[in-house]
């Protein structure tokens, strides 16, 4: 679910980035950095299923 | 170099941004390789390193801009 929305907002920040402003492309893109390091330390203890 | 030679430079950066990603996802959805959290993290890394270039296309190549590209690609190293 948490993905989803990080690949949606990279998606607006990449349309804002083109047709928008720079000031909002530069915001947007350091709320979504701050989301993915959240997303990162939330998942980074997660136990890997390996098939060895 | 000249703003023409670096527009350029970054579409071909946009390019191999783009082509990697495909790689991926054509991985995940023909051949059945299904990705980890982290490599789905790392994918949105991908994404964002992309925002770089598209600014220095945009709005001309500032220094700023290769900064949020560096930004992108640390967090994905990690």
């Amino acid at each position: 679910m948490e993905f989803s929305a990080l690949f949606l907002g990279i998606m607006v920040v990449m349309g804002v980035a083109w047709w928008g402003s720079r000031t909002l492309a530069l915001t947007l893109f350091i709320a979504v950095l701050i989301a993915s390091a959240a997303t990162y330390v939330h998942h980074a203890t997660d136990v890997l299923k390996l098939s060895f | 170099m000249t703003r023409s030679q670096a527009v350029i430079l970054n579409a071909v950066a946009l390019y191999g941004v783009a082509l990697v990603l495909a790689a991926a996802f054509a991985a995940q959805l023909v051949l059945g390789e299904l990705p980890c959290p982290l490599c789905l993290l790392q994918r949105v890394q991908f994404a964002m390193l992309a925002v770089g270039p598209i600014l220095n296309i945009r709005f001309g190549p500032r220094p700023s801009h290769y900064a949020l590209s560096l930004l992108a690609a640390v967090l994905g190293a990690g």
